[in-house]
This record gives structure tokens, C-alpha cells and sequence, in this order.
């Protein structure tokens, strides 16, 4: 087994001691990572975690005073003498009479003194047992200066003694927590095999500059261990699902498109065959602009749109309503990408194959599924030669290489297509069907008007929510919010 | 998106078969009818816009039973003629201008029934009616009713009856016109169809008694309960055509459910009508036609079979051409190619083999889309995170708050909050706000965006044009002008352009911090370290610095 330079100190330091050692004992290790280390020992079975309870004891305010100035009782000894009046020990300084009395009761316990009476007058006289004290340091006198200089563990050598201070209230005494390591048998034959200095951590400049890399081994490292994260400049998720995307109608050799943001409503409805009154287009759905206030409509093309709402056209019976000018030059906010397709419907030759990935809006409440501007990609395959058949035939491919093996067509409504068809993929990490968006046939009255005499297929797929389902999010502000960790970490495959 | 809830055995019965629940949402998803959820005995579906015939569960059973080949063809409309006249006064042309009429006997009224008649005025009038004020149903128990009726205008002063309670309310007491808009529910809730006309319209018969006042409210005098057996009803409205098509809707639920309709006089000044007018319109269609734009190769009799399944009559007109005819109540026939999609539900989507053409095209990406890709890819290199965000705004974020003169913009009529008013005109707002709301996440940070931005331009027809542009910023103790204008001539070199620098004082910045980068003598843009103020306005407590580059100038040193 391999050991990190600091798990050998650790080891080699346990071994050293004899029996479990609190992290404070080990020599060359800092107690913190000793610490942290010996809980990773442990987890390798090269040391045992023990949780001790321990007794220590501590120096009281009163006890420091003992310690610098004596025992009281060592105090009055140095007074009494032969026939020492007890007044003048009661003159003593620094002492109360309170405290002289207590001096008095150790002398006498500790037979330093006897008392006695001289002309009435009330005396002591020092014993042979005070001559020697004189000279001599009691063991509590002992204890008592090294707590003075820090906490002492209780052994139970000392505790009489120790007793004894806490009962003067010059000490007192309480329990502790204290881990304790020891190494096992398997920590010493690990630390025996381990190669002790030999290994070296880092590579320097120097050893290659010397050759001396050539004499040092290298210490091997745990790969498993974890390292800190990184963070990368990388694309965003949903823009790689977009490239994905662009790269798939390329690939079907479609031509790629852009349209402005501020369209007028003759595009984004109007050319659309989307009646004036039709729910889509009222404000509670389509942002309206105030600035610009109209827009410029193309003037060969809007006498045949009009008479498509109005009469209709090729064959058909029309909406049969009084078509206005006006409500058509209201700009928008496009509500779709099919704004685009209709402009380039009015400018193109078929066979035509035209694509756009871009923003559409919607008058909707951020919430975490909606949004009021999200992506969509939109298309057309114009062709004289073009089937119904055919447009589930792009759909499906275009599912199929996006990742979404299942795909199936349910009957929709659009007022600009017939055969209207809203693909669903199955999604297996939900056990269910997804539709994700709508597809069609343009109808006559949209393609006519534009000069298109062809079929023409078209399709308005969102985006974002196959990417939220790809990346298993249940928000789809996340996307727009761009948290850092979350651009650090999202997965950007699809 | 109109959705509809019904009871399971009331459809069964009304269908004559029973289905198990998971095969009977197949069938009605295939069918255009997509199943919302079920709970125990009930069913929500959502119905098309096109197919307002569907807003009841008699519409629906009437396209189940062809779906499922119980009964095909054209359904049955038995009309028989009655002696009810009704007639419309000139007072209501400028107000309300058009009205047809018609009746129905021997009702049988249970529960599901009456919860339907309910219910379709409801979901009609929210969707085809347009809120009522294209077209508008009112139903009365015709036994209360002394014909001839008349359909006139008056002040609303002159208008006085006991409008109808609605469920859990007290009976009103007599109202004007006027009155009711206020005070009753319904009028409150449609006063906008009237409030702004000199008259009201309404029905009164030949004692006088108030019948509605359409499109807000009946009379209490009139009401219909359980216990009803014969009804009269109307449909006014603005546009003829649909107030036909709802009357036929609506005839076409009760028939259904055994009652006999029948029809009414209706004088106008000039004209006479007999409504309800139940005869179907004819189409004649090429099979040919039909099968090409599906792309399945189908019979003659086979196309015929799948018209007949979705309740459409068919009679052949000799070899491959089809005279179709079309209910009345349905609304959506056009175009021969209304059939084709008819054809196409008809013989189930599941059932077409998607195939790809041979159409050949050359596929060619946008020169400005690749521009970006080449400026993300070396941003990125460059260790910068790309982000996305809202094009739109607000004026507080986008001057404010960097300290800019307000500059017009393309600016939103009906923002639905204060966030998003405008239509941003610069990137690097959006990304100092990415920066503010990861404060959290410790530096440095650097990311970039690559997208449109919208900017006023008379020359266009949209009076606007979308502008590509990079928006960049890095944010720590690292985030000097030196570091940025490493990042920006490595740039220049990556697109192959000679860039020049020049001093700018731009709001935004520090003075004596920016500079102008030019591309071939062309402006393309600013970069520099973020002043303090801005800093400060977006809460960050680390430098900044920032760059935003017309992408079009810098990748072709002119603008496209």
C-alpha cells in the first residue's frame, strides 16, 4: 500500500509511542491533520479510533496565588519559632484573619506546630516535623506549580493530592473529550514496507535540468482520492443542442435563414392566413410594439393576401371578412420562427429547402415552463414533388438524429397548414410521449399569395424543451439564468 | 386551446359501444381529439380551434361512430318546418345586425344533456363566437313564448325586464338595460359587446315579454329547466356565416340526442331566411389530387371509404373525381385540401410509411451564423463561458444601471411585466447582470455571448434591424484592460483582420480605460475596464472588464 508522506509520520510516530496517543503526543505531526489523517487511517485499517474520556485538572485563581506566594500555612511557618504569640501571626500581611485561622488548622494537621499558653498569652511553637518542612517542598506544592503552567491530566497517583487542592479550591476538575490513536498490526507492516524517503512528490524543473530524476522514485499517487473542481470556458448547453441542430438540416442540405426580431403582423399572421381575429393574435398572447409604431408592407403582395382572408383564393371559400390594412402593419414581436419562411417563401425559387434556428416570443409570465422568448427551428421543403408523406419522413429523420429513436404523428390545428401534424418523440426517462411542436402543409391561401404554386412542407419545432428533457431539468429558466456552476457542470452532449 | 370534460357512459351510450379507456384515447388522439386525462367516470379532451362541431360530446360520438365504422356518411339532419316567425326589426342593423333562429321538440332533458347544452354555449361562445361578440346562443323554454317574436333595438333606458339568476343566486327583480351591464354577473362580464353602442338589442314575443337581451343575458320569464320539453332558440351576432355555423352546431347536438328541430321565419326588411339552413355544401375533388398530396396510393372507393369515416357524404362523379358533401355544422372545408386532410386522419397518421424525396438541394449555413461559431470557439479557448439571455429588457438595466443616456429602442405596447419592456440594443447589460447573479460563485469569472440585438433603422421595412453582436466580460482581480486587449487582438488575429485601437470616453467605462477597435479603418466596437459606478449599480465588489464588438464589422470589417 501506498502512503501519503504525512500518513507515514503519522504511523511512524504511533509507533513510536507505546499504547494510544492523543494527536497532541505525536512528535513532527500538527494535531489538525492528524486528526483528519487518522480518520483516513482508520478507514484503511492501519490505525484504531478510540474516543477517551478524560479527567484534568486546572489552577484556580486562589491556586495561582498559592503558587506564587506558598501555602498559607508555609507562610506562618516561616513566622513561628519558640513561643510565637498567635497574635503575630494574626499580623501577617496580605492575610485575613479568616484565612490565618485555616493556616493555623494546617499547622497544627500537619503537625508543624504545637500550641500552647505563656503568661496567659496564647503561643506556637515550631515541631522537628516543622524544622524539616521548613526546608522541604510538599508533593501538593509540586502539583500546584505544574498546573500553574498548564492543565495536568488525573492520574490516579495524583488524585488524592489533587483532591485535596480542590477541596482548598486552589484547583478543579473536569472531563474532556480526547481521541486516541493506535496503530494495528497492519498499520506496522504497512509502515515497515513503505518506503521511507526514497520517493519524491513533485517533478522540479531541476531534476531535469541535473538528471537527478533518474536517481529519486516517485511517490505514487491514490487516483481515486478527489481533487478540486475546475471550471472551464465552454459553450452553452442549449447552443450546443442549437449547433446540433443547424448541423442536421445542413447535413440535409437545407439553406439556412434569419428574419428580424420586430416583425410586422403581415408576416408573422397576415401572409399566414391567420384571420384578424384569430385568439393567437390578440394581446394577451403576441407582443405588440409601441416603437416602431407600423411597418412597411410589401405592396405586390398584399392585394392577394387580402382577397385569401377576404374571398380566398385557388379554389378556396377564404375566411369571408373585411380584411384590414392597418391591423397588418402593426409590428410584433415574431411569435414564431414562421415569419421567416413566409419572407422567404415571397423571394424563392423551387425546389427549395430553407431552415432557420432562431428566437420567437410570446406575451406569456416567466415561469418555470414558460418563457416569453425561447427557441424554435423552423423549416420548408418547397417542391413540386413533396407529399404529405414526405413531411413525416424529415420529421422523423430529423428526430431520429437528434437521439429520439421513437417518433409519432398525432392530427393538430394550424390556420396556415392542412394536414396539420404535431410530432411526439417517446421519451424512455419518462415513460412517455412528448409533442414537440407543430408541422403542416402550407395551405393554398398562404402559398398562393407568395408566388409558390408548389406544396410546400413546413415545420415550427421548440427547442428548449427537448433540450430541458435531454438534460433532466424541471426548469426552464435555467437555461437563461447561466449559473456558473451550472455552465460548469451541465452535461453538453444531446 | 378549447378542452372539454363529459361523462365516459354517457358517451359509450351515445356511441353504442364501449371501449376500454387506454384504446378509446388511442382512437381519439388519432382522430384529432387528444385525451387530456381521465378521471374515473370522466374524460377531458382537447378540441381544435377548426372543429368547433367537436365542442360537445355529441360532436364528438357523431366522429367517433364514423371513426369506428358504426355509422358513416353524411349524419342525418331531420328539419321539420314550423309556423314561428320571427322578425327582425331595422333598428338592430347598425347594432347587432344578423339573427337566426330555430326550434326543437320533445326534449327528453337528463343530466348529461342538459351539462352539454351547457357547456357548448359556453365553450362556443369562448372560441368561434369570439367572446360573444362575433356570435352569441340563447336558449328559451318555447312553451312561454307567444310567436311572432321580434329582434329589435332599443335605448337601454327603454329596456326593462327580470334578467335570469344564474346558479346559487337570488331572482333579480326588474333591470334596464343599463342596469344589467352593471349589476348582473354576466353583464359585467360582457358589457364590452354593448356599452359603447346607442341601443341594445333584444327579443321580445308578440306580448311583450323581454325573451334576452343578447349577447349578455335571458330572461328569468323564459327559463329553461328540467322539466322543458320544447325549446326556441336564436343565435345573433356581426357575421352571418358564423352565427349559421353555430346554429347548425347546435341543432346538429340536439338532433343527436332525439329531439326534433325545426326550422323558423326569420323577415328581415329585405330578405326572408328559413333557419336553421341544414342542407350540406358540395365540393367536387379529384382522387388523384388527394392521394398525390399525401403521398399513398389509395382507390377510388378507398378515398371514399376514409371521407365517409369522418362523417362526410360521398358520391362518385366518374372515374377518380368525388362530389363531397358537407355538413353544415362543419366549419373548416375550404379548400379541396381540408378533404385531403380528412382523407389523412381518416386512414389514421399511423398508418403513412414516412419516406424522404428526392429533392436536390445544396445545404448552405448563414455566413454570419459560422462568424460566431469561429468567435465561440476562440472565446472559449480564451477560457470564457458562454451564456444565453433575454434579448428582452428594460430601461433601468439597459441605461441606468450603466450609466447611459437613454436612446429610443424598440420598445413593447403591452409588456406584461416591468423586467421586459424593451428590446435590448447592447449585449454587455445582460451579461453585467449574469455577473450580478453569480456574485455567489467566486472569481475570476469570464463569460460571453454571441447574439442579436435590435436597433431602430427607418431604412427597413420593419423600420428595425437585428444586429449580430459578441458581448464579453471578465470579472476579478485579473480583470484589467491589458488582459482584455490580449484576449482582443488574439481575436483579430484568429478572423484574420488588422485591428487598431483608439482612445474612447464611453459612459460604461473608466476614462482613459477604453478603446475603440477598429477593423480595416472600420468601427467595430468597444472594450475596457468597467467604471465603477456601473460596477457598483450591479452589486459587484471586483473589477470588471468588458468588450462588445459588432460581429458582422469584425469578421468582414464591414457591416453586411
Amino acid at each position: 500500500m501506498e502512503l501519503h508522506p504525512k500518513e507515514r509520520d503519522i504511523l511512524a510516530a504511533l509507533a513510536a509511542t507505546d499504547g494510544p496517543a492523543r494527536p497532541e503526543e505525536l512528535e513532527s505531526v500538527d494535531p489538525t491533520t492528524a486528526r483528519r489523517m487518522g480518520y483516513w487511517l482508520s478507514q484503511k485499517g492501519l490505525v484504531t479510533l478510540e474516543e477517551l474520556t478524560l479527567e484534568e485538572a486546572r489552577i484556580t485563581e486562589e491556586g495561582r496565588l498559592a503558587a506564587s506566594n506558598g501555602l498559607i500555612e508555609r507562610r506562618l511557618l516561616t513566622i513561628v519559632s519558640e513561643s510565637t504569640p498567635l497574635e503575630d501571626l494574626f499580623r501577617t500581611e496580605g492575610l485575613s484573619r479568616e484565612q490565618v485561622k485555616i493556616g493555623l488548622g494546617w499547622l497544627r494537621k500537619r503537625k508543624w506546630a504545637t500550641i500552647g499558653r505563656v503568661d496567659d498569652v496564647t503561643v506556637l511553637t515550631r515541631t522537628d516535623v516543622g524544622d524539616k518542612a521548613a526546608d522541604g517542598t510538599l508533593p501538593e506544592e509540586e502539583i500546584l506549580t505544574k498546573l500553574a503552567t498548564s492543565p495536568l491530566a488525573v492520574t490516579d497517583k495524583e488524585r488524592k493530592l489533587l483532591e485535596t487542592l480542590v477541596h482548598r479550591n486552589m484547583a478543579c476538575v473536569s472531563e474532556r473529550k480526547e481521541l486516541m490513536l493506535t496503530i494495528t498490526d497492519e498499520g506496522l507492516k504497512v509502515l515497515e514496507s513503505s518506503d521511507d524517503g526514497g520517493s519524491v512528490s513533485l517533478l522540479t524543473p531541476v531534476m531535469l535540468e541535473t538528471g537527478s530524476w533518474r536517481n529519486v522514485s516517485f511517490r505514487k499517487y491514490d487516483v481515486t482520492l478527489p481533487v478540486s473542481p475546475t471550471r472551464p470556458g465552454r459553450k452553452h448547453p442549449l447552443l450546443v443542442l442549437i449547433d446540433r441542430v443547424r448541423r442536421i438540416f445542413l447535413d440535409m442540405g437545407f439553406q439556412e435563414a434569419r428574419g428580424p426580431f420586430v416583425e410586422s403582423s403581415f408576416w408573422c399572421f397576415d401572409a399566414l392566413f391567420q384571420p384578424q381575429d384569430h385568439p393567437a393574435r390578440e394581446l394577451a398572447d403576441t407582443f405588440y410594439m409601441k416603437e416602431p409604431a407600423d411597418a412597411v408592407l410589401p405592396k405586390k403582395i398584399v392585394p392577394k393576401v387580402r382577397s385569401a382572408h377576404e374571398n380566398g383564393t385557388a379554389g378556396s371559400s377564404g375566411w369571408g371578412y373585411k380584411w384590414s390594412e392597418d391591423v397588418s402593419r402593426r409590428p410584433v414581436l415574431r411569435t414564431h420562427t414562421t415569419a421567416v419562411s413566409a419572407r422567404r417563401l415571397s423571394e424563392l425559387t423551387p425546389p427549395s429547402k430553407v431552415f432557420c434556428v432562431d428566437r420567437a416570443f410570446r406575451n406569456e409570465t416567466l415561469d418555470y415552463k414558460h418563457l416569453m422568448e425561447f427557441h424554435q427551428v423552423e423549416g420548408i421543403v418547397v417542391s413540386e414533388d413533396v407529399t404529405f408523406n414526405h413531411l413525416l419522413g424529415y420529421l422523423k429523420e430529423f428526430y431520429q438524429r437528434l437521439g429520439f429513436d421513437k417518433v409519432r404523428f398525432r392530427p393538430a390545428y394550424f390556420p396556415y397548414t392542412e394536414m396539420s401534424v404535431e410530432p411526439e418523440v417517446w421519451m424512455p426517462s419518462r415513460k412517455s410521449w412528448i409533442e414537440l411542436g407543430g408541422a403542416g402543409m402550407f395551405r393554398p391561401e398562404v402559398t398562393e399569395p407568395l408566388g409558390i404554386e408548389c406544396p410546400v412542407l413546413a415545420w415550427g419545432l421548440g427547442l428548449e424543451r427537448p433540450a430541458m428533457l435531454a438534460l433532466e431539468m424541471d426548469d426552464m429558466r435555467t437555461f437563461y439564468r447561466n449559473d456558473a456552476d451550472w455552465l460548469a457542470d451541465a452535461p453538453g452532449v444531446f | 386551446m378549447a378542452t372539454l370534460t363529459f361523462d365516459l357512459p354517457d358517451l359509450f351510450k351515445l356511441i353504442g359501444k364501449k371501449l376500454p379507456i387506454d384504446e378509446l384515447s388511442a382512437i381519439l388522439a388519432a382522430m384529432g381529439v387528444p385525451v387530456e386525462g381521465v378521471e374515473g367516470d370522466e374524460i377531458e379532451v382537447e378540441v381544435f380551434p377548426n372543429r368547433p362541431d367537436m365542442l360537445s360530446v355529441e360532436g364528438v360520438a357523431r366522429n367517433l361512430r364514423g371513426i369506428l365504422g358504426i355509422e358513416t356518411g353524411l349524419p342525418a339532419t331531420p328539419l321539420k318546418a314550423s309556423d314561428l316567425v320571427v322578425e327582425v326589426d331595422p333598428s338592430t342593423k347598425d347594432i347587432r345586425p344578423f339573427i337566426v333562429c330555430g326550434i326543437a321538440r320533445n326534449v327528453k332533458f337528463n343530466d348529461p344533456f342538459i351539462r352539454s347544452v351547457m357547456q357548448i354555449q359556453e365553450k362556443l361562445h369562448a372560441t368561434h363566437c369570439r367572446k360573444r361578440r362575433k356570435a352569441s346562443i340563447g336558449i328559451y323554454d318555447l312553451d312561454t313564448i307567444k310567436g311572432p317574436i321580434r329582434y329589435v333595438a332599443l335605448e337601454p333606458g327603454m329596456i326593462e325586464f327580470v334578467p335570469l339568476s344564474l346558479e346559487g343566486e337570488e331572482e333579480y327583480g326588474s333591470m334596464s338595460g343599463r342596469e344589467i351591464l352593471i349589476k348582473h354577473p354576466k353583464g359585467r362580464d360582457y358589457a364590452f359587446t354593448l356599452e359603447e353602442l346607442p341601443r341594445f338589442p333584444i327579443l321580445e314575443d308578440a306580448n311583450g315579454q323581454v325573451l334576452s337581451m343578447p349577447p349578455i343575458i335571458n330572461s328569468e320569464e323564459t327559463r329553461v329547466s328540467d322539466g322543458t320539453k320544447n325549446l326556441f332558440f336564436d343565435v345573433t351576432g356581426t357575421d352571418l356565416k358564423t352565427i349559421c355555423q353555430v346554429l347548425n352546431i347546435f341543432c346538429a347536438l340536439l338532433t343527436d340526442r332525439g329531439a326534433e328541430v325545426g326550422s323558423v321565419e326569420v323577415r328581415y326588411t329585405d330578405a326572408i331566411m328559413v333557419t336553421p339552413e341544414v342542407t350540406p355544401s358540395t365540393m367536387e375533388v379529384d382522387v388523384a389530387y388527394i392521394t398525390q398530396l399525401l403521398g399513398i396510393s389509395l382507390s377510388d372507393k378507398e378515398v371514399a371509404e376514409r371521407l365517409e369515416r369522418m362523417r362526410l357524404g360521398v358520391k362518385k362523379k366518374g372515374k377518380g373525381r368525388l362530389e363531397v358533401a358537407i355538413p353544415a355544422f362543419r366549419t373548416d372545408v375550404m379548400h379541396p385540401m381540408d378533404l385531403a386532410e380528412d382523407v389523412a386522419i381518416g386512414h389514421g397518421y399511423d398508418n403513412f410509411e414516412p419516406s424522404l424525396p428526392a429533392v436536390a438541394t445544396v445545404g448552405a449555413p448563414l455566413p454570419v451564423r459560422d462568424a460566431g461559431d469561429v468567435v465561440r470557439d476562440a472565446l472559449v479557448g480564451h477560457g470564457f463561458s458562454e451564456v444565453i439571455t433575454f434579448v428582452l429588457t428594460n430601461p433601468d438595466r439597459l441605461f441606468t444601471r450603466m450609466g447611459e443616456e437613454q436612446r429610443p429602442v424598440a420598445t413593447i405596447a403591452n409588456p406584461n411585466s416591468s423586467e421586459f419592456t424593451v428590446v435590448r440594443d447592447r449585449l454587455l447589460p445582460s451579461l453585467m447582470e449574469t455577473l450580478e447573479r453569480n456574485k455567489r460563485h467566486g472569481y475570476p469569472q469570464r463569460l460571453f455571448e454571441v447574439g442579436d440585438i435590435v436597433v431602430l433603422d427607418d431604412k427597413t421595412d420593419t423600420r428595425t434591424r437585428n444586429v449580430r453582436r459578441i458581448g464579453g466580460a471578465m470579472a476579478g482581480t485579473d480583470a484589467t484592460f491589458a488582459a482584455l486587449k490580449a484576449v482582443v487582438e488574439s481575436l483579430g488575429r484568429t478572423l484574420g483582420r488588422s485591428v487598431a485601437f483608439e482612445a474612447v470616453d464611453e459612459g460604461a467605462f473608466i476614462s482613459g480605460r477604453a478603446a475603440r477597435v477598429l477593423v480595416d479603418g472600420a468601427p467595430a466596437g468597444v472594450f475596457g475596464e468597467v467604471h465603477p459606478a456601473v460596477l457598483e449599480s450591479f452589486a459587484l465588489e471586483v473589477p470588471v472588464a468588458a468588450l462588445e464588438f459588432d460581429l458582422e464589422v469584425l469578421y468582414n470589417g464591414t457591416q453586411a
